[in-house]
């Protein structure tokens, strides 16, 4: 395992997660670090943002301005041609042609359910031993639940694992083999023998690189299971998907991977004040249309401050339910992220500065 | 036609926008027209009955409130459907469809989940058999991954794996289901915010483009500015700012209306290019004990 921290943005979509990977990496980058930020599905904002005329699936440098120490580097990842590049690493030449032939492995690669969360960590191993950075930042792909992000991985590695599939084409004897003959029979039925036989083709040339994947996939399984590897929750302050971040949570501990705290978006700042006198307010009255007026102006701080306190509120409760843990509230930002200006208006909220004291 | 009287309507829409509230507020529209709606569920995630106060999933139909049922369709319901109806194969047969080895099978081929589950809507749609449930509306909620478009897309993708055979018939009888405009409707969820705005902006053009024109737009969790239709801030400004304090009063008036001045530029850029897509704006509420009830109305007058 190389020098390099890694640090994994999850969360439910919506809540801002590839913003926050963002900010987070600009934060590192600016405190002198060598960073590079991968990103699943940016909008083109993002890009802008960053300053980028696009996003590749090769790291690109973002200007930071004179007198960085640091530097920053932002990818988006492309799950076509990370599987190419994986075929082509573990398979001889006229293999990897015929495969990527294949009807059906352009499927797999591209549409199956799985695939673009085995592609991030595939992609993230290959930053994390490149030895070229001090951090690797990575946004996961937009998931349904949380945990989809490490359960994909399995069930990738479980369908191309030959020795699955071998019952259902390979020979064999025995009442076992009978029994998943009639099943294959069935198969065939419903599925044609067109289908039949690209994925028969597809799981041959597989058994070529499954030794290769396997081992690979082994190695990314470490390093997701490394201390130096920390993962970080992301969610939106009006919608903390409670449930769902704490089974996230459940699995981490289970799988002792390294949770570093809850990230809050989009959180109300607490009015300041003092504000004046709710009497003054409807005794200044300009003409007689005032008092509808006067009673939206006087509930202004105190609809904010219950939303302050209800933002405050969850986040505790996230806390305390997670037995413990470091929160950062991030306020929101009115009118969006348009450039790196405006990336930075996040940094100070947000880990390597201190945690929010609730 | 309204997106009401489809017999199926397919609701996308990014992550965090309220996309199954609003699958379950469109059914409650349809219901306040008279007729008998289901909002169906294929991530078997039980976000639906919720919404309702029900508790638990729902693994067969399950009645949430007046015209409105909810259900949650498994895979395994949906491959054995596909094999009675479809394949006309005996039951003996189909208990083979519940092996490990077929579950790996079926897992592993993309897109066939989502095919199976569409594959029965449309059998109770197009062909249903006597002791099927009947019903004049489904919503599907589809999943946030790919904003929905993967489940839109999936007999296009199994086209592209299987050529011939089962598989493929089934992929073309989907797609000329879900690209006929009488029976299939598209519904666009997002928020009056300048990126989900852009966004969907692009789904609908990738929607487009795939021959499955939206049928609605949905702009939801709109927050009006304070005091729209009330009076210019200019005269508020001239008011309160020489008040003890006024100032900071003018700060908390000035942000909220910026955040919705936002939303409107948002909305009219979304009005502007959806063209004759009627887009329908769901306002941002707080304490309603059931949203779907709150919101069904305002969409069954809108749409």
């Amino acid at each position: 395992m190389s020098a390099a921290r890694v640090e994994v943005c999850c969360g439910v979509g919506g809540t801002g997660k590839t913003t926050t990977s963002a900010a987070l990496a600009l934060a590192h980058a600016r405190d002198g670090e060598r960073v590079v930020v991968l990103t699943i599905d940016p909008a083109r904002r993002l890009a802008d943002a960053l300053g980028l005329e696009r996003l590749d699936n090769v790291p690109q440098a973002v200007p930071l301005g004179e007198g960085a120490t640091g530097s920053l580097h932002a990818l988006m990842l492309d799950r076509k041609r990370t599987w190419d590049a994986l075929v082509s690493e573990h398979a001889s030449p006229e293999t990897a042609e015929a495969l990527m032939a294949n009807p059906y492995y352009q499927a797999v690669t591209t549409r199956l359910s799985g695939s673009h969360e085995y592609m991030a960590v595939e992609k993230l191993h290959e930053l994390a031993v490149a030895g070229s950075w001090d951090r690797v930042i990575v946004d996961t792909p937009p998931a349904q639940h949380v945990v989809d992000f490490f359960r994909a991985p399995e069930r990738i590695r479980g369908i191309l694992d030959r020795s699955v599939m071998k019952g259902l084409f390979g020979g064999g004897g025995g009442l076992r083999a009978a029994a998943t003959r009639s099943t294959l029979s069935v198969v065939q039925r419903i599925a044609g023998e067109g289908v039949m036989g690209d994925i028969r083709a597809f799981f041959d040339l597989v058994g070529e690189i499954s030794p290769g994947i396997r081992q690979r996939s082994a190695a990314v399984a470490a390093l997701l299971r490394d201390p130096r590897c920390r993962y970080w929750l992301v969610s939106d302050a009006d919608a903390p998907e409670r449930n769902d971040l704490l089974g996230f949570l459940d699995e981490l501990r289970a799988q002792q991977m390294a949770f570093a705290g809850f990230l809050v978006n989009r959180v109300q700042a607490v009015p300041a004040g003092p504000f004046p006198d709710p009497d003054a307010v409807r005794a200044a009255a300009p003409g007689p249309e005032w008092a509808r007026v006067a009673d939206v102006l006087v509930a202004l701080p105190e609809a904010a401050r219950r939303r302050a306190l209800a933002h405050r509120a969850a986040s505790r409760q996230l806390v305390r339910d997670a037995g413990g843990a470091p929160v950062w509230l991030v306020p929101e930002v009115t009118g969006g992220i348009t450039s790196l200006e405006g990336l930075g208006r996040l940094t100070p909220f947000l880990p390597p500065r201190p945690p929010t004291s609730l | 036609m309204s997106l009401l009287d489809k017999r199926l309507v397919v609701v996308t829409g990014k992550g965090g926008v309220g996309r199954t509230t609003c699958a379950a507020a469109i059914a409650v529209a349809a219901a306040k027209r008279g007729k008998r709606a289901c909002v169906v569920e294929l991530s078997g995630m039980g976000s639906v009955p919720p919404l309702f106060g029900l508790e638990g999933r729902s693994f067969t139909f399950r009645r949430a409130t007046e015209g409105v049922y909810v259900w949650s369709l498994t895979v395994e319901e949906c491959l054995d459907d596909f094999g009675r109806r479809k394949l006309k194969l005996p039951s003996l047969m189909r208990k083979l469809f519940q092996t490990r080895a077929t579950r790996t099978f079926v897992d592993a081929i993309p897109g066939l989940h989502d095919l199976l589950q569409l594959g029965k809507l449309e059998n109770l749609i197009n062909e249903p058999l006597p002791d099927d449930p009947r019903f004049d509306l489904f919503v599907v909620d589809a999943p946030a991954t790919g904003h929905g478009l993967t489940l839109l897309s999936s007999a296009r993708s199994m086209s592209d794996v299987s050529k011939a055979g089962p598989f493929h018939d089934l992929a073309q009888i989907i797609g000329a289901f879900l690209e006929d405009g009488n029976t299939t409707g598209v519904a666009v969820v997002t928020l009056p915010e300048d990126l989900p705005v852009s966004e969907s902006l692009e789904l609908m053009a990738e929607l487009r483009a795939m021959g499955l024109p939206p049928s609605a737009i949905l702009a939801n969790k709109r927050v009006p500015p304070p005091l729209e239709g009330l009076m210019p801030l200019s005269t508020v400004d001239e008011v309160i700012r020489p008040l003890p304090h006024g100032a900071q009063l003018l700060d908390l008036l000035g942000m909220a209306h910026r955040r919705a001045e936002a939303q409107t530029e948002a909305l009219d850029r979304l009005k502007a290019e959806a063209g004759a897509v009627p887009v329908v704006s769901l306002p941002s509420l707080d304490g309603v004990p059931v949203l779907p009830k709150a919101l069904g109305p305002l969409l069954a007058e809108a749409l």
